[in-house]
C-alpha cells in the first residue's frame, strides 16, 4: 500500500470515528451515581472468567443432591429436599430473579451446563432445525410451553410427590443433554424448555438489561460481529443474538459471553426501570404481545387452583363424568383463564380503536406488553406467600437430607396480615408500572387524541386484572408441599 | 460451524443420546403401567395417612417437637386427590408424559440428522445487502438495515 493510501485509509478511519460522535471514541460512558456503580460491578462480574460457570458448577452440586433426594431421600414431601428446595425456596426465588435480573437463571442452569459440557466434549453441533424457526410454531412452542409448566404442576401434584419432581427433572435434563448432543448453542434453552420460556418473556419487564452501544461498534468499525461468532476460544451469544440490534430480553441471559468475546468493549449491562422495553420495540407482532396476556391468566389460574372456593368446587367437578378427571378439569380451567385474559384484552382493544381510529389489530400487538408486570408481580406475590409459608420446611429437609430423622415443621404464616398486605401491595406496584407502560405505549404510538381518554380502556382492563388477582390473594390459600 | 459426518464419533453421539432418550421413554412406559411406590401412594390416599402418622409420633416423642400440620385449606391435601388422574392416576399421567416427550425427542432427533442437511442456505437474508440473519433480529448487523420477520424490509425501500 502507497503513503498515499495508507494516509487516506487513516483520515477514513478518524472521520468514521469522529462523525460517530465524542463518546464513541472509547469503550461505553459510565453513568454516575448508584445506579452508574451497581452497572460498572455488574460488568465486573459478567466479565470476570469465572463466570458463569462457578454458578454453574455449583447448581450442578445442588442439581445432584436434589435429584438424589427425589429418587432415594425422604417419602414425605416436607422432609424431602427435592420438593422443599425446588417448590418452597427456588421456584419462588427464580420468579423475583426475573424481575431484578432478567433470565439469568438460565445462565447458570445446571441442565444447560451439562449441556454445555456435552456439547464441548462429544457434540454435533448441528444447526438448530430450520422448522423452529417458523413463526408460527414459534408462537405455538412459546403458547403450549407457557400452559404446560403451570398444568403440569397441578396435574401431576408434583409439589407433593419428589418421585415426580424427580421425573420431570429427569425429563428436562435429558432434553437438555441430547440438544447439547445433536445441536449448536442453547437449541434446548432457546426454542423447547418449558421454562426458558416462561423465563423469556418475563425478563422482557426486568430491570436489568445487556446491550452494546452502537457508536462503539461503529467507531471502532467492528464487522467481525464477534458479540455474535465468538472470537479465538470465547464463544459467542448463545442465545443468537447480536446486542448491538437486540431489541428485547427475552432471549438474553446476561451469560456475559458477548463482553467477554467483543474486543472493543462496546456492550454493557444497564439499569432500566422495569418495562422499558415495550415502548422502543419495532418489531410488533401479535403473538409476542398476545404472550404478555396469556400470562396474566395463567399466573390467575395458579393462585386460584390453590385457594379454597376452588377446593369446594373441585369437590363438586369431582362428581362430573369428564371433569373428575384432573387432566381434562385443569386443562379446562387454565384455557379458561387464559381465554378470559385474551377476552377482555380483545374487548379493551376494539374499544381503543374505535377511540383513536386506529387498526385494533395493531393496538393489540402494540399494547399487549404492558400487562407484563402485572402478571410477574403476582407472579412474585403469589409465590412469596409460598415462601413465607414454607421456608420453616428447610431446616428438616436439611435434615432429611443428611439421614437425620426429623419432625415436619408447622406450615403456615408467621404473620397472615403481614404477607398478604405484602402481595396486594406488589399488585399496586404492578399495576403503577403497567400504567406507566401504557402511557410510554401511547406516547410512541403519536397518537391525535386526547391521551387520558384513548388509554382509557386499557388503564381500566389494568385496573380489573389488578383487582381479580387482589380479591384471588385475600382468599385463604392452601400450601405448596401439603 | 462443524461439518457433519457419520463416524466413529459421530456415531458414539447419536448411540448415547437414543440412549438418554430411550430412558425417558422406558421410565414412562414403567410409570405408565405400574403404580410405583412413591406415586403409588398418591392415588390410595396412603401418603396423607403417612404424613398424619408422622405427626402424630413427632408429636407423642417424650420431649419431641410438637409439630402439627393443618392444612390451610380443608381436604385440599392428597386425599382429595386420590383415585383420580388420567391413566392410572398421577403415576400414570407423568408417565404417559415422559413417552410423549420420548416421541417428541425420538421425531427431533430423526429430523435434525437425516432430514436436515448441512450446507441448506440460511433462513434468512437482509434485504439490503444479502447476508445471512436470524430471522428474529431487528436490524442487520451488518449494514444496520431494519429487518420485519424472515429478513425482509419493515417499510419497502424506496
Amino acid at each position: 500500500m502507497s503513503d498515499t493510501s495508507r494516509e487516506d485509509a487513516r483520515a477514513a478511519t478518524l472521520a468514521g470515528k469522529l462523525a460517530a460522535g465524542p463518546l464513541a471514541l472509547g469503550g461505553t460512558p459510565r453513568r454516575p451515581g448508584v445506579a452508574g456503580t451497581l452497572e460498572r460491578y455488574g460488568k465486573r462480574l459478567l466479565l470476570h472468567p469465572l463466570y458463569p460457570w462457578a454458578g454453574r458448577w455449583l447448581m450442578l452440586g445442588f442439581f445432584v443432591l436434589l435429584t438424589y433426594s427425589a429418587f432415594f431421600g425422604r417419602p414425605d414431601p416436607r422432609l424431602n429436599f427435592a420438593t422443599v428446595m425446588s417448590w418452597v425456596v427456588w421456584w419462588p426465588l427464580l420468579a423475583i430473579s426475573y424481575l431484578l435480573v432478567g433470565r439469568v437463571w438460565c445462565a447458570v442452569c445446571p441442565m444447560g451446563a451439562l449441556s454445555d459440557l456435552l456439547q464441548h466434549g462429544i457434540g454435533l453441533g448441528l444447526k438448530a432445525p430450520a422448522l423452529f424457526r417458523k413463526r408460527w410454531l414459534v408462537a405455538a412452542l412459546l403458547g403450549v410451553a407457557i400452559l404446560y409448566q403451570a398444568w403440569i404442576e397441578e396435574v401431576t401434584r408434583a409439589s407433593v410427590s419428589p418421585l415426580v419432581t424427580g421425573f420431570i427433572l429427569w425429563s428436562f435434563t435429558v432434553g437438555a443433554a441430547v440438544s447439547g448432543l445433536v445441536f449448536e448453542r442453547w437449541t434446548w434453552c432457546r426454542h423447547l424448555c418449558p421454562l426458558g420460556a416462561w423465563s423469556g418473556v418475563f425478563a422482557m419487564s426486568s430491570a436489568v438489561e445487556v446491550r452494546a452501544d452502537p457508536n462503539v461498534c461503529l467507531a471502532s468499525q467492528c464487522t467481525g460481529i464477534f458479540c455474535y461468532f465468538g472470537r479465538e476460544d470465547r464463544p459467542g451469544c448463545p442465545f443468537h443474538q447480536v446486542p448491538k440490534t437486540m431489541q428485547t430480553n427475552r432471549y438474553c441471559s446476561a451469560c456475559g459471553n458477548c463482553l467477554k468475546a467483543c474486543p472493543n468493549d462496546a456492550i454493557s449491562i444497564r439499569l432500566r426501570p422495569p418495562g422499558r422495553e415495550f415502548a422502543t420495540q419495532s418489531r410488533e407482532m401479535p403473538e409476542n404481545a398476545l404472550v404478555a396476556v396469556v400470562a396474566v391468566g395463567v399466573v390467575a389460574f395458579q393462585a386460584l387452583v390453590m385457594t379454597e372456593p376452588w377446593a369446594a368446587l373441585r369437590q363438586q367437578a369431582a362428581a362430573l363424568p369428564l371433569l373428575s378427571n384432573d387432566a381434562l378439569l385443569y386443562g379446562a380451567l387454565v384455557l379458561a383463564c387464559v381465554s378470559v385474559a385474551l377476552g377482555l384484552f380483545y374487548l379493551a382493544s376494539r374499544a381503543y380503536a374505535r377511540l383513536t381510529g386506529q387498526s385494533w389489530h395493531a393496538e393489540m400487538s402494540r399494547f399487549g406488553f404492558a400487562y407484563l408486570p402485572l402478571a410477574l408481580v403476582a407472579h412474585i406475590g403469589h409465590n412469596l406467600g409460598h415462601l413465607f409459608n414454607g421456608y420453616a420446611l428447610v431446616p428438616g429437609a436439611l435434615a432429611g437430607l443428611a439421614g437425620r430423622a426429623a419432625a415436619p415443621a408447622a406450615e403456615g404464616a408467621p404473620n397472615l396480615v403481614l404477607w398478604q398486605g405484602l402481595e396486594i401491595g406488589l399488585i399496586v406496584v404492578g399495576l403503577a408500572i403497567t400504567a406507566w407502560a401504557i402511557r410510554r405505549i401511547c406516547a410512541s404510538a403519536r397518537i391525535g387524541s386526547p391521551r387520558p381518554l384513548a388509554a382509557l380502556p386499557y388503564a381500566g382492563l389494568a385496573g380489573l386484572y389488578a383487582a381479580a388477582f387482589i380479591v384471588l390473594f385475600a382468599l385463604p390459600m392452601a400450601t405448596r408441599v401439603t | 460451524m462443524k461439518p457433519f459426518e457419520w463416524n466413529a464419533r459421530s456415531i458414539a453421539t447419536v448411540a448415547i443420546a437414543f440412549l438418554l432418550v430411550a430412558s425417558v421413554g422406558v421410565l414412562g412406559l414403567w410409570l405408565l403401567l405400574s403404580g410405583q411406590p412413591g406415586t403409588g401412594m398418591m392415588e390410595s390416599g396412603e401418603h396423607v395417612r403417612m404424613m398424619e402418622s408422622a405427626d402424630h409420633a413427632a408429636s407423642m416423642a417424650p420431649g419431641g417437637a410438637m409439630a402439627t400440620v393443618e392444612p390451610t385449606v380443608p381436604g385440599h391435601a392428597m386425599g382429595v386427590h386420590a383415585q383420580r388422574g388420567v391413566l392410572g392416576g398421577y403415576t400414570g399421567t407423568i408417565g404417559l408424559l415422559m413417552i410423549l416427550l420420548f416421541a417428541g425427542m425420538i421425531g427431533l432427533l430423526f429430523y435434525a440428522l437425516f432430514r436436515e442437511r448441512p450446507g441448506r442456505p440460511e433462513a434468512a437474508q437482509c434485504w439490503n445487502c444479502r447476508r445471512p440473519v436470524e430471522t428474529d433480529w431487528s436490524a442487520c448487523p451488518y449494514c444496520g438495515a431494519a429487518l420485519a420477520p424472515g429478513g425482509q424490509p419493515l417499510t419497502p425501500p424506496g
